[in-house]
């Protein structure tokens, strides 16, 4: 058992939009067909942000949308008090192949693509506390929102980023081939949990047999890491919302986070 | 809990370190002035640990702290003032409950860069104070290559087979010391020590820190 953070903001944004008020009921009808919502390039002003990788950007918009939630500015998060958990499945993948077919730089191959979206953000955003990058689908958040109370336990750091990205449009292709689309679209998303230090309780277990979470999937689509962050926003904004659990399951791993207090200040537990 | 790390040679994985002209042509040299770069090696490593209290029987070591820290300078280079490094280090110190006078031994990164090596050696200068001219260093990236991701187990494991043994082994091929890098390294032949206390530092792309302290179990 971990002492639990409070969640201070989230942001989520999606192929479908900003938020999860812009999923539509039905990924599949909305998609017509489509088996990638694509983010494209997020346009920003100025030239620090011409080389910064497309997932880069969708990273650093869904960090933002955090501050927005929270009603804070980036310097509320620069510094070496705030940690950065960054978890993806998929979202090395679109460097990896410009490597290998010679379009991009040549600092993206195997062993970096991984740390390029979580070093773009910190640089952006100045955060340069305790680091961690973990690589994985769903269960593999819920770890990193673990280590992020672990972190925030241990007073390691005064607030932990949860960052989930993923992207899919320039592996389409290979996601077809090896017969991994399914009934629903691959939907590109990233999304930013802020936490901070709270009164609750959080435990890790193991979780369902069945995959969980299959009403949010059908209006959300495949988002890989970034749904149980999706999951929940959702559970925030239930006007009964009780203890939250979080389930995921993924490639044979199958995890259950139970988290009271998520909500509730330090000041308001006192 | 089962924790460790693999990674394994291709020609993909070779053409990225190449591309970021990290590779030598030479022996790999940590911390010696004629130090051109890093050459890889294909290994795993896996370790089991326990809780203290469920931890009966045999054991040859106890993982005291645990540090990280971004450096949030650049996507593929060190920060050159090592500040993340450095907040990695002291982190993993404050975790374990010691001050940089407990450390016995430093199993540095080592990557024998030209621009890894300094960077190490000053912070490792400025978090061990006036002990850094008598606790020895060393790497054993010479031996085994650059790891990657099996490299900070391994490290590790050394630390703590050092205690076990009663020997550090040397970092091979440092043969002119950089006057940049100016620490106790152990080179030449392993050298009789039993450092009970260990810390070992890893860096990764995207400016990754990572710092390890460790006890060595009799």
């Amino acid at each position: 058992m971990t002492r639990a953070p409070v969640v201070r903001g989230l942001g989520v944004i999606s192929g479908w939009g900003r938020g999860t008020a812009a999923l539509p009921e039905d990924a599949r009808a909305a998609a017509a067909g489509r088996p990638v919502l694509s983010l494209g390039r997020l346009a920003r002003d100025g030239d620090a942000w011409r080389r910064t990788t497309r997932e880069g950007l969708i990273a650093v918009a869904a960090v933002e949308a955090a501050l927005d939630d929270a009603g804070a500015g980036p310097g509320a998060i620069a510094g070496a008090r705030t940690a950065l958990v960054y978890v993806t499945a998929a979202a090395y993948g679109a460097s990896n192949r410009r490597f290998i077919e010679g379009r991009g730089g040549s600092i993206h191959f195997a062993e970096t693509a991984p740390a390029i979206v979580p070093a773009e953000v910190a640089i952006a955003l100045g955060v340069c506390g305790p680091y961690a990058i973990l690589l994985g689908g769903p269960p593999t958040t819920l770890r990193a929102i673990h280590h992020a109370a672990v972190l925030l336990e241990s007073g390691a750091c005064d607030r932990a980023l949860v960052l989930a990205v993923e992207i899919f449009e320039e592996c389409a292709d290979l996601y077809a081939r090896a017969g991994r689309l399914t009934a629903h679209p691959l939907v590109e998303a990233a999304a930013c949990l802020w936490l901070e230090p709270g009164r609750g309780t959080l435990h890790l277990e193991p979780g369902p047999p069945r995959r969980p979470n299959a009403a949010l999937r059908k209006r959300l689509g495949e988002t890989f890491s970034v749904e149980p962050l999706a999951a929940l926003d959702f559970w925030r904004q239930s006007p009964t919302r009780g203890t939250l659990e979080l389930a995921a399951r993924w490639r044979g791993q199958s995890t259950r986070l139970l988290w009271t207090g998520a909500m509730m200040p330090l000041a308001e537990a006192v | 809990m089962v924790a460790g790390g693999y990674d394994v040679l291709c020609r993909f994985v070779m053409r990225g370190f190449d591309a970021l002209k990290a590779l030598t042509r030479d022996d790999i040299r940590p911390f010696d002035r004629r130090r051109s770069g890093l050459l890889l090696g294909e290994a795993a490593a896996l370790v089991l640990l326990r809780r203290e209290r469920d931890a009966a029987g045999p054991r040859l070591g106890t993982l005291l702290g645990y540090g990280s820290a971004s450096d949030a300078a650049h996507i593929s280079a060190p920060d050159p003032e090592g500040q993340g490094l450095e907040r990695a280090v002291r982190a993993a110190l404050r975790a374990a409950g010691i001050g940089p006078d407990a450390v016995d031994f430093v199993s540095a990164h080592g990557t024998g860069t030209p621009l890894n090596d300094p960077i190490e050696a000053a912070v490792l200068r400025r978090v061990l104070g006036p002990r850094a001219p008598t606790v020895p260093v060393n790497s054993i990236k010479p031996s085994l290559g650059h790891t990657m991701g099996a490299a900070a187990v391994l490290e590790a494991l050394m630390c703590l087979y050092a205690f076990r043994r009663g020997l550090i082994p040397p970092t091979l091929h440092l043969d002119e010391p950089d006057p940049a890098c100016a620490l106790d390294h152990v080179r030449g032949a392993a050298r009789a020590a039993r450092p009970r206390i260990s810390l070992s530092t890893s860096l990764g792309f995207g400016g990754c820190n990572a710092a390890l302290v460790l006890e060595g179990a009799p």
